[in-house]
């Protein structure tokens, strides 16, 4: 690859390489296995990287194209192996406010618990579509479904989740959840 | 999924709280952007040796997209199952987007005669009609399909430019879908199982298969296909014996074919600026064989 290339492709990993690993995590319930897909998926950007420049294509949407088209492969094959978390994290305690760090934690903890549990669709339709912030169809081009599909995922997710976030109350979570500014 | 739920602002916020909140607590992990980087440049270097390792050929021949287009005539007879398989697989391969990695080697006189190979990248969406291929070497070092409309760019010396770096031609096919080589399968395929295979990220079955030859076309066309559990095509090996003209060397060339990055983006450049292309298809010459 021309120095150019090489320079701006490793500009994009070192500014947007943890953005994609921490999607990943969601993705597949587990940072070791988030960083063997980055990285494989980094291989193929790598290669693609040349044409991207020529086409202007969003680096981000290609990357973002494999991890989710490999992740659905690997799935294939490897979804068997795959278990919930093995200890589920302390709970936030909604009486201390939703200021605190600790509770923030303890509360992302619990929804990736409680994503990690979800169907990998209903789970992949969530990040992509909450924290991806991907429009409803886009979601559903890119995991080769129908609008209509992505929207049953979000809403059975969202119940799903609701349910396993159990009596700490929406009220708690959106108070601590929100106290960083949500999205 | 028949049921469709919408979901209302309340919903949407409260899915964008608990996700960012997933989000910016993931644990740290082993591997940090810049080690990311590391291993794929690590990655790359090892393959770049092992490519300097096969010798390149010095002139190529035109084009791979003649090669897959060629259209023979006979009988189908097959082992069903096998020859299901793989029809069905061309047949889903050529409705997905796709990456391919071509490698074409033509052999012209004899065994022993001269030898050439030259290197195609390209990346296709046969449902869309469009699709881009460039070639290491040769003549042709591009080639761009949109729609009803495919474009070739030639060097400064390829008389089919008539001075211009552009040819235009009608499309008669994308050089590399899969799509094609079912047509021709479905002519005057046999297929038979070869067995359990594998490659990079896929496991499958290799099939072997061979197209009698018509009374017109190439006088051979046979190779193998790899077809992964998932039912596409990821291996591509064919050889075509071309029909010997009176007077000429005979000419057999194979393409070798990997197909990857199902479902990827194919975005093709526009078309050159008028100025720059010799339009065939304004001639009335319909086309021209890339």
């Amino acid at each position: 690859m021309r120095p150019d290339l090489e320079e701006s492709f490793a500009a994009f990993v070192r500014t947007r390489g943890d953005h994609h690993l921490r999607v990943a995590a969601l993705l597949t319930g587990s940072t070791a296995e988030a960083e063997d897909l980055v990285q494989t998926s980094l291989m193929r950007l790598y290669r693609a990287w040349p044409r991207l420049e020529v086409t202007s294509t969003s680096p981000d949407a290609y990357l973002r194209k494999i991890i989710v088209n490999m992740r659905r492969s690997w799935w294939q094959t490897r979804w068997r192996q795959e278990s919930p978390t093995g200890s589920v994290p302390d709970r936030p305690d909604p009486a201390e406010g939703g200021g605190d760090p600790a509770d923030r934690q303890a509360l992302g903890s619990l929804v990736r618990a409680a994503l990690a549990r979800l169907p990998r669709q209903q789970r992949a339709v969530l990040v992509l579509r909450y924290l991806e912030d991907l429009p409803q169809a886009e979601v559903a081009a890119l995991l080769g479904c129908s609008v209509g599909t992505v929207k049953t995922h979000a809403h059975r997710g969202l119940r799903a989740l609701r349910a396993s976030l159990g009596d700490l109350g929406p009220f708690a979570v959106n108070e601590i959840a929100g106290s960083r500014g949500g999205a | 999924m028949d049921n469709v739920h919408e979901l209302d602002g309340c919903d949407e916020s409260e899915g964008q709280r608990l996700l960012t909140a997933a989000f910016e607590t993931v644990p740290a992990g082993e591997a940090p952007a810049g080690e990311l980087l590391r291993q794929v440049r690590r990655h790359h270097k090892t393959r770049r040796r092992v490519r300097t390792l096969v010798p390149a050929g010095a002139v190529a021949a035109l084009g791979g997209a003649a090669a897959v287009a060629v259209t023979l005539t006979a009988t189908v007879a097959a082992a069903p199952s096998a020859f299901a398989a793989v029809t069905a697989a061309a047949a889903k391969t050529s409705a997905e987007s796709f990456h391919v990695t071509v490698r074409q080697s033509t052999v012209v006189g004899s065994s022993s005669g001269a030898r050439s190979s030259v290197r195609v990248v390209g990346d296709f969406a046969p449902s869309h009609g469009l699709g881009e291929e460039t070639a290491s070497s040769g003549p042709v070092s591009q080639v761009r399909y949109l729609g009803k409309h495919v474009y070739a760019r030639v060097s400064k010396t390829n008389p089919l430019g008539h001075g211009k770096p552009w040819v235009e031609s009608l499309n008669v096919g994308l050089g590399y879908d899969p799509g094609t080589f079912l047509a021709q399968l479905e002519k005057a395929g046999t297929v038979t199982d070869e067995g359990p295979a594998s490659g990079p990220g896929w496991t499958g079955t290799k099939y072997a298969f061979v197209v009698r030859a018509g009374k017109k076309g190439p006088v051979a066309v046979s190779g193998t296909v790899y077809v992964d559990k998932q039912g596409l095509v990821r291996h591509l090996v064919m050889t075509t014996t071309l029909r010997p003209v009176p007077g000429e060397p005979w000419e057999r060339f194979t393409d070798d074919v990997t197909f990857s990055d199902f479902g990827v983006s194919v975005l093709v450049p526009a078309p050159p600026r008028a100025s720059q292309v010799y339009n065939y298809g304004k001639l009335g010459l319909g086309y021209f064989p890339i």
